[in-house]
């Protein structure tokens, strides 16, 4: 197996260190020499989902059992591209260590441990785990889609003010059902949201339960949301659950004859119409938490 | 769309003004609080507020344009700065706040607008100085006051100046905004830029069409990967923006799963390597129409290719019949009839060669397979064929050949000799008297060397002017001239692409009216270092050259200077007389044959050692009893054949059988060769023996064939042939168990006949050897020499229909019979068989048309059958069939329902006597049972050869399966086979054997 280091600089928690984690690895490696690993610096924006497929899709792996782990050292958005370059292409693992983002993600597999996914030690030996992906128009991703105000709040908020309003109409449908018109926000969730604004079913998704929970903030009474509006401006939903709908299913579709404002993994995208697929168990993961993984 | 726009909104003026007014009203409020007390502090508020609302309502009037602003705004500034610091007193830094509304100004970049500005302030300072306030205080005296006057407007000046240059930049800027914005609106090509993170600046309406982004500011700032459509258009764009450096390549993108092709183009935009002008633009539609010109170009080549096939089949039986018309008894009519119909098929032949080959080139089929060769094989060949296309045209051919060359190569053979064929034919065509000469020399590097064969002619040449389009397709220059010249003007063409397709080259040079050289260049592989040709001790031999003729003489001379032989040329007979008389020792005494009683004479009466040699051209008195000849065009080869005294002398044979004393009807011989056309000339030579002939191809086939049992009683081997060469065989053949083996006589065919050649062939196993070409006086002192005795018989003429007294068939003229199918019994048997098949077909077909009044189709049938019957000897039914025919002609129906029941009778009548025959023939013929293994081997390698149109393989395993004894289902498969082939219905014999071989 062939070893993969894809390191963001500019993400948070690695900016300022890029060079002194790949000499981290370099470091490890030292004590490893049968191992082959290359680090890669990404230098613009999707570099890393390009040199990702590059790397996992040619001849390197042919003396490798066909195998490579790519240890992705960055945020949710670094993490996004490399799932988008290399989903669907056999051999592939894939290692995340937590900065920025990919804490909150993390922490679903054991809340406490996540220090262990620093060490290069169990990313590198550890087991793997298959993982759920969803499918995102023609973009693949791990962790969420957040659509409407939640997605990109001061755009949003910009056009709701120059809109006089606050809501969009959506048309969605999930399975083939259509349930809801018009709402706030929507979020579609492959993983946990460990965040403080959504319900408490959001923190126990599980990203292999082979379903994507939609959850829709329906529109508010003007005077609920009057008396909401404070938490309502710092996106905290749960204050009113009975606005908030929960559904699973396999296959969501979101329609709006107005450009819809999607984060997917923490990447904007603009969209009119926005399919999500699940694609069960398609990536595999490395769980240095998972039972029978290295000991130190 | 850009992502930057230009409106009047976009003036910073107001921006500037704005920030400055805010600004300045608080500080000087809150000074002025300060410092001076509330009633400042109020005066200025207010007056800021003032300000404030009225550059507010300036920015929000519809009907105040920028212009109007640019100078409004500052000087209402400085008008109610003023009336302030008048009302309460002075301002130390009332100059200053004059600049700083300038610079306000200054942002409008209105021209105008600030020389109206300074003018207005200007008239504000002079009404104040014509009225004596002192705006400055006490503290400045009035010429102080105008010093900074002046000072002020220096500094408009100064201003003024940074505004028209700025207003000149910013009109440019805005010029190529509006045109870049433009472009990017409109361009039907999808474009795009991206910054030095790969984020998109700028992209094309078009482009954010085809992506399916409703705005194009959506896409603003968003990664360009983001947007495209499939992981390979990422991958590829990731590529070019690592590439660094300028980029246009063609890529083909599914698109609701059709095929799309676009052209892109990419370029750094700075010295970031992200950075990057990508545009890109849908070529479907050309790729489209390029496919469908080159679908139907292939179209076109396999339909030629196709075509050309099915051609050849017809042709090649047209020449084969011609030949068999022409081995017969003919009237000089029929002769000269005959021959126009054979030589007018053969060239068809050519042309459709040419076509089959151009058509080749064009589909990129044409393959260039490298074998081992001999050059003096090849260029033997070539010079024979050209030689006797010249016959009887005055034309002298001469041949320069560097003896040095290596002879042993590797590469195409087939293709260069076509190569050389095309340009001597080129040469004779064009060619009316004069000359045509061969120059072959060699350049040798390592193991390699470049052969130049030189081509050049004393023809009609080429006017410049069409020397660029001679290697073009279907071209034939000075089409005026050359009028009656045959040919499709393809020749040139297939071999440039030819010399091309080995590596290699060709350049013609011409002057017109005078002649033209064509040169070819071909790198080839040597695999041994032996030489075109040597001469042994050829210090010690002296040659004496008379030949009057300067191009003979010229070319002579310089081969024998070539091959280290010391030559005096002369060019009278007196001088011939002096040369001989002059006592220089001469080995050989080379004349022309015109000339051999003076040479001989001369000889004599000089008494000298020296050996006549004949320099013979074809048609010439044949002299080879007395004299050793020397065929003209003489080569390096041949030239040295004589002087190492190898004994072949290079006679071209006639096809007349001089010399010819005995026949060998039940001897049988082996030719094994692997070129088909030196099997035809050897056979050809070989047929006024009568002998058993048979044919291999590679020494591998001759081996098989020869431990098969046939016992052959002389076996000629060519040297040098694929797969198998003649010395392996050879020795195989020795290595073989049994006394057979090691006595039959092995003859080697070769044109290398250089000294020593002849014991290297007798110590690799074999008897003797015989050089191509072939001489039949040499030929007929071989089978002399090898056939055994009990096998020869005297020599008589050939009977006009053998055996036609052993056998008789009612109703049949048997000796007519066999005369009219070639003069041999096993074709008439076949013939016979063909005619018995279709006449069981013709009954019931016949006696249809008579229920059915169809008396057109009657009359063919008729017609087939006249012909038919008379074929096979049936005369007598041939000519009711012809009454019959004429009947139908003339539509008189009551002769053929009178006569045709009779006809048809007679029919039935004659079949059952063919049929008897046949019968009888069978069972004296066919002795031995074929085993279902070896019928079924046989009749998959007939199939093979069928499927491949090798109809010489065809027969052969007809006839052995016919020469057996077959079950019933076989025979009737066989006939039913026999005449398939017959008629060329390959397709349907291999339909038929194929059926029987499942069955089976």
């Amino acid at each position: 197996m062939k070893h993969l280091f894809i390191i963001n600089p500019e993400a948070a928690g690695v900016k300022g260190k890029a060079r002194s984690i790949s000499q981290r690895i370099t470091l490890f490696f030292q004590d490893y020499p049968e191992i082959s690993y290359y680090i890669h610096i990404t230098r613009w924006c999707r570099d890393a989902l390009a040199f990702s497929h590059h790397y996992a899709a040619s001849e390197y792996l042919e003396d490798a059992d066909g195998k490579i782990r790519i240890h992705v050292i960055g945020g949710m958005g670094t993490v996004y591209e490399v799932i988008n370059g290399t989903t669907g292409l056999p051999g592939v693992q894939i290692a995340i260590y937590p900065y920025g983002s990919t804490a909150r993600f993390l922490k679903s597999f054991g809340a406490g441990q996540v220090n262990t996914f620093y060490s290069f030690y169990h990313q590198v030996f550890s087991e793997t785990i298959p993982l759920d992906v969803m499918k995102c128009g023609n973009n693949f991703a791990l962790g969420l889609s957040s659509t409407g105000i939640g997605s990109n709040p001061f755009s949003v908020t910009k056009k709701c003010w120059r809109e006089k309003r606050l809501h969009q109409k959506y048309e969605i449908t999930i399975d083939g059902q259509r349930i809801y018109e018009e709402c706030l926000s929507i979020l579609i969730l492959n993983a946990p949201f460990n965040g403080d604004k959504m319900l408490k079913t959001a923190c126990q998704i599980q990203p292999d339960d082979g379903k994507l929970d939609l959850f829709i903030v329906k529109r508010l009474p003007h005077v609920k949301l009057l008396s909401q509006l404070l938490h309502y401006l710092l996106f905290k939903y749960k204050s009113y659950p009975e606005f908030i709908m929960h559904e699973t299913g396999r296959h969501i579709q979101i329609t709006s004859k107005e450009m819809q404002h999607c984060r997917i993994d923490g990447e904007l995208h603009y969209e009119t119409t926005m399919d999500y697929r699940l694609l069960p168990l398609a990536i595999d993961f490395v769980n240095p938490l998972s039972e029978g993984g290295p000991s130190l | 769309m850009s992502k930057t726009t230009f409106s009047k909104r976009d003036n910073y003026g107001l921006k500037i003004t704005m920030f400055v007014v805010i600004i300045y009203t608080l500080l000087n409020s809150i000074y002025n609080l300060l410092m001076h007390g509330l009633l400042h502090f109020a005066l200025r508020f207010a007056a800021g507020i003032f300000l404030i609302i009225i550059v507010r309502f300036i920015g929000m009037s519809k009907s105040i344009n920028k212009k109007v602003e640019s100078f409004l705004s500052p000087v209402l500034f400085v008008a109610i700065e003023t009336a302030i610091s008048v009302f309460l007193g002075s301002d130390r830094y009332y100059f200053f706040f004059l600049i700083a509304c300038s610079v306000i100004s200054l942002g409008y970049l209105e021209r105008m607008g600030f020389i109206l500005q300074a003018l207005l302030v200007n008239a504000i300072v002079i009404l104040l100085f014509a009225m004596n306030i002192p705006i400055m205080g006490s503290d400045y005296d009035m010429v102080h006051q105008i010093m900074f006057f002046l000072g002020y407007d220096l500094i408009n000046i100064l201003l003024y100046s940074i505004c028209a240059f700025a207003v000149e930049k910013a009109k440019e800027q805005e010029k190529t905004s509006k045109t870049f914005n433009t472009i990017m609106d409109t361009t039907p090509s999808f474009m795009v830029v991206i910054d030095q993170n790969a984020n998109i600046e700028y992209m094309s309406q078009s482009l954010a069409e085809w992506l399916h982004v409703s705005n194009v500011s959506y896409a603003i700032n968003r990664p360009l990967l983001d947007l495209l459509p499939t992981i390979e258009m990422k991958i590829m764009f990731h590529e070019i923006i690592e590439s660094r450096r300028f980029v246009e390549r063609s890529f083909e993108l599914l698109i609701d799963d059709k095929p799309c092709w676009f052209m892109l183009r990419s370029s750094k935009m700075s010295r970031s390597n992200i950075n990057r002008f990508f545009e890109w633009s849908d070529i479907t539609p050309i790729m489209d129409a390029k496919n469908a010109a080159v679908a139907q170009d292939n179209a076109k080549s396999d339909f030629l290719a196709k075509m050309s096939h099915e051609i050849r089949t017809p042709m090649n039986s047209i020449m084969g019949m011609s030949e068999l018309i022409l081995r017969e008894d003919l009237s000089p009519g029929v002769y000269e009839n005959t021959t126009g119909i054979k030589t007018a098929s053969m060239n068809l032949l050519s042309l459709i060669n040419d076509i089959l080959d151009f058509s080749k080139i064009e589909s990129g089929k044409l393959e260039i397979v490298k074998t081992d060769y001999l050059l003096t094989s090849l260029l033997n060949d070539v010079i024979s064929v050209i030689r006797m296309r010249l016959l009887d045209q005055p034309i002298l051919f001469v041949t320069n050949i560097d003896s040095r060359i290596p002879n042993a190569l590797s590469g195409d053979e087939v293709r260069i000799r076509q190569i050389l064929l095309n340009i001597l034919s080129n040469a004779v065509k064009y060619t009316d008297s004069g000359f045509i000469s061969l120059d072959v020399t060699g350049t040798v590097e390592n193991q390699t060397v470049l052969l130049q064969i030189a081509v050049s002619d004393s023809g009609i040449g080429i006017k410049e002017e069409d020397l660029n389009k001679l290697f073009g397709e279907f071209v034939q220059m000075d089409m005026t001239k050359n009028h009656g010249i045959e040919g499709t003007g393809l020749g040139l063409a297939i071999t440039h692409n030819l010399v091309r397709a080995m590596g290699g080259n060709i350049i013609v040079k011409s002057e017109y009216g005078k002649g033209s050289t064509f040169t070819v260049t071909l790198p080839q592989e040597i695999r041994q270092a032996e030489t075109f040709a040597f001469v042994e001790r050829a210090f010690e031999k002296q040659v004496l050259l008379y030949e009057p003729r300067d191009i003979y003489a010229d070319s002579v001379k310089s081969s024998l200077e070539n091959l280290g032989v010391s030559c005096h040329l002369v060019d009278s007979i007196s001088h011939f007389h002096e040369a001989l008389e002059g006592g220089t020792p001469y080995s050989f005494v080379f004349v022309p044959s015109f000339l051999h009683k003076e040479a001989k004479n001369a000889v004599k009466k000089n008494n000298s050692p020296a050996a006549i040699i004949l320099l013979s051209n074809y048609g010439d008195l044949d002299l080879s009893n007395e004299f050793r000849t020397l065929a003209m065009p003489a080569h390096a080869l041949s030239i040295a054949n004589i002087l190492n005294d190898i004994g072949q002398e290079y006679h071209y044979h006639s096809n007349k059988p001089d010399g010819i004393h005995f026949i060998a009807p039940t001897a049988k011989i082996l030719i094994v060769d692997d070129i088909p056309t030196n099997l035809k000339v050897a056979e050809g030579l070989l047929l006024p023996y009568r002998m058993q002939i048979d044919t291999a191809k590679n020494g591998r086939e001759a081996i098989d064939m020869i431990t098969a049992g046939k016992d052959y009683d002389l076996v000629f081997m060519d040297h040098m042939m694929p797969e198998m060469d003649g010395l392996e065989a050879t020795t195989l053949i020795r290595f073989t168990e049994g006394n057979y083996f090691k006595e039959v006589p092995i003859i080697a065919l070769t044109a290398n006949a250089v000294s020593g050649v002849k014991e290297m062939f007798i110590q690799n196993g074999m008897n003797d050897f015989l050089a191509k070409p072939i001489e039949m006086a040499k030929l007929n002192a071989i089978l002399d020499k090898w056939i055994p005795t009990d096998k020869k018989e005297r020599y008589t003429e050939a009977p006009t229909s053998q055996a036609a007294a052993t056998f008789a068939i009612p109703g049949i003229d048997v000796a007519k019979g066999i005369l009219m199918t070639g003069g041999d019994v096993d074709n008439y048997n076949a013939t016979l068989s063909v005619f018995y098949m279709d006449g069981i077909h013709k009954i019931s077909e016949l006696q249809t048309c008579l229920q059915n009044a169809d008396y057109s189709l009657f009359t063919t049938y008729v017609h087939a059958l006249k012909s038919a019957s008379a074929s096979v000897g049936a005369l007598e039914f041939s000519e009711a069939a012809k009454a019959l025919e004429m009947a139908g002609r003339k539509e008189d129906v009551s002769f053929i329902e009178k006569n045709a029941p009779d006809l048809i009778f007679s029919l039935e009548v004659l079949l059952g006597n063919i049929n008897k025959y046949m019968k009888t023939l069978s069972v004296s013929n066919h002795t031995e049972q074929i085993s279902t293994e070896e019928l079924r081997s046989k009749l998959l390698i007939l199939r093979d050869a069928l499927d491949n149109m090798d109809i010489g393989t065809a027969d052969k395993i007809l006839e052995e399966i016919q020469a057996k004894n077959l079950p019933e289902e076989a025979q009737v498969l066989m006939d039913s086979v026999s005449q398939d082939i017959l008629i060329f219905e390959y397709e349907e014999a291999n339909k038929n054997i194929n059926e029987f071989l499942i069955r089976e």
